[in-house]
């Protein structure tokens, strides 16, 4: 009977002992999982960006600190709300956008994130924020299960980027002003329209001219670069005939090639087709290679163009027995201002922005770039463009 | 003999820039008629004698930009058919063209051109 008791006891003891260790486990688990979601939610509340949840039908589940702030409502006050009626999105002129037109809404047909810079929330109080927003879709197992956006006030963005296309139109018109005085006056003093002047004076004012033109050149180099830094440039495509784009470039610069009695070879592929591109920018790409060639090419040397298709690409090579860039300075040829240390001397004109130029507006048309160079022995660029054709895009400049 | 030498309207509000023109208009034998501003340019047409053969517009003045300018042109029929050459250093395509399409006869960008080739295109449109 002890026996028996003593069993039962021992039996008991043991479960008492299993039922604790469970409840224990169970409790850290527990408070791992409250850690889990207070951790969770200090990352929500220390995010520096607005942060909203949605179901599907565009109700809010969740919103963080950051949100609450940047809108005036508390998680409390909305939470089950629609948001497109919590966060009213307009246009800059005040429009309403409608919900269906809205990212948050959007994603869940395209089931892509989606960006947009271009609108402005109004807060709980009516004021009104210009708002950088992506959505994107929660996706669950292969279901959408609702959509998570983050969003922030970008205001001193938009001042910022406002300022650049402000100082890039200033210093067009500003410093442009002063470079075109001195370029008349001095064109006068020449021309002898204030009298004959001597030869040395004659002498000294063309060293005036040639240094204010390349003051200009610098200028419309420096404005173009700003212009295509800040992505506003204008793209118009037009079907173009690049054999005559490059004749007519090599048109303009007949006497420079002359002067210095280059031979100059142009050959465009037999049945090159027209390609969709801008030709103002591409004309920019071919008058510069070109112009290189002509400047870091010893007289009486030879320039090659050759246009062909190569697969879905049309390449342009233009090529030189010049001069050549150094090996050790070959990494830096399409960085700003980069002018090899072997031709400064030979040729003082130049500013260092053509190929970075270059560069910009190849890779913008959705072509690429690239050369070979040997010094002494010359140089090569090659440039590709897509066959297909280049996209259009409603900027606001265009280079001059 | 009547005076036959084309005159030409210059509205430019840089008053070195007016020089420059000025004396070159002169010296290519064409009579200048000068202005630093549009309003002033205005008074002029409604002033003058006679109408000017062409005018020099600069684009941005202090007072109206060269669209608003020829707005003003077109107000009279008469001011209107006056051949205008705008010549500025906006290089926007874009403004080029809307001016072009407003009437203007030519657009050339003051640092890109010689004054003589800047002369020699007016007296072409007059």
């Amino acid at each position: 009977m002890a026996v028996g008791n003593m069993f039962v006891v021992a039996v008991l003891v043991l479960v008492r002992w299993r039922l604790w260790k469970t409840t224990k486990q169970l409790k850290a688990r527990l408070a791992e999982a409250e850690e889990d979601k207070a951790r969770d939610e200090a990352m929500l509340g220390s995010l520096g960006e607005g942060l909203v949840v949605l179901d599907t039908d565009g109700n809010i589940l969740l919103m963080n600190p950051m949100a609450e702030s940047l809108l005036g409502w508390t998680h409390e006050e909305v939470a089950g709300k629609k948001w497109d009626d919590v966060a009213v999105l307009e246009t800059e002129d005040g429009r309403r956008i409608g919900a269906e037109k809205r990212a948050t809404k959007r994603v869940l047909t395209s089931g892509k994130a989606i960006s947009n810079d271009k609108n402005y929330y109004v807060r709980r109080d009516g004021k009104k924020f210009p708002v950088g927003t992506t959505a994107a879709p929660i996706i669950f197992g292969d279901k959408v299960i609702g959509v998570i956006a983050v969003f922030r006030d970008i205001t001193r963005e938009k001042y910022v980027d406002r300022a650049k296309s402000e100082f890039v139109s200033l210093a067009s018109h500003q410093l442009r002003t002063p470079l075109s005085s001195i370029k008349w006056f001095a064109e006068m003093l020449l021309a002898g329209d204030a009298g004959q002047l001597a030869d040395e004076q004659k002498q000294f004012v063309e060293n005036i001219a040639l240094s204010n033109e390349r003051m200009i050149e610098l200028v419309n180099g420096l404005l173009n670069i700003s212009r295509i830094e800040s992505g506003r440039i204008i793209v118009d495509p037009v079907p173009t005939d690049l054999g005559q784009l490059v004749r007519e470039v090599a048109a303009e610069l007949e006497k420079k090639i002359k002067d210095k009695n280059l031979n100059l070879v142009i050959s465009v592929a037999n049945g090159m087709p027209k390609v969709s591109i801008d030709p103002k920018l591409v004309r920019q790409v071919y008058m510069n290679l070109l112009t290189n060639s002509i400047k870091y090419t010893q007289p009486a040397g030879r320039i090659v163009i050759l246009i062909s298709v190569k697969g879905r690409e049309v390449v342009s090579q233009v090529s030189d027995n010049g001069y050549g860039i150094p090996k050790r300075e070959q990494a830096r040829v399409f960085t700003k201002f980069f002018r090899g240390e072997n031709v400064v001397k030979l040729e003082t004109d130049g500013t260092g922005l053509g190929l970075y130029l270059v560069k910009a507006i190849v890779e913008s048309s959705g072509g690429r770039i690239w050369f070979e160079s040997e010094d002494g022995k010359g140089t090569a660029f090659w440039f590709t463009l897509p066959l297909a054709g280049v996209a259009a895009k409603k900027g606001e400049v265009t280079l001059t | 003999m009547p005076d036959k030498k084309l005159v030409i309207l210059v509205v430019e509000d840089e008053a070195l820039l007016l020089l420059a023109i000025v004396k070159k208009l002169r010296v290519s034998g064409v009579e200048p008629v000068s202005a630093e501003s549009g309003r002033q340019a205005i008074d002029c047409l409604k002033t003058l004698p006679k109408l000017p053969d062409g005018i020099w517009l600069d684009y941005y003045l202090k007072d109206m930009d060269g669209l608003e300018f020829m707005e003003e042109l077109k107000k009279n029929p008469v001011w209107a058919n006056i051949p205008v050459m705008v010549v500025t250093n906006s290089a926007s395509s874009e403004k080029a063209h809307r001016m072009l399409t407003l009437g203007a006869k030519g657009y050339m960008v003051k640092s890109d051109y010689k004054l003589e080739k800047v002369v020699e295109e007016m007296i072409k449109i007059v």
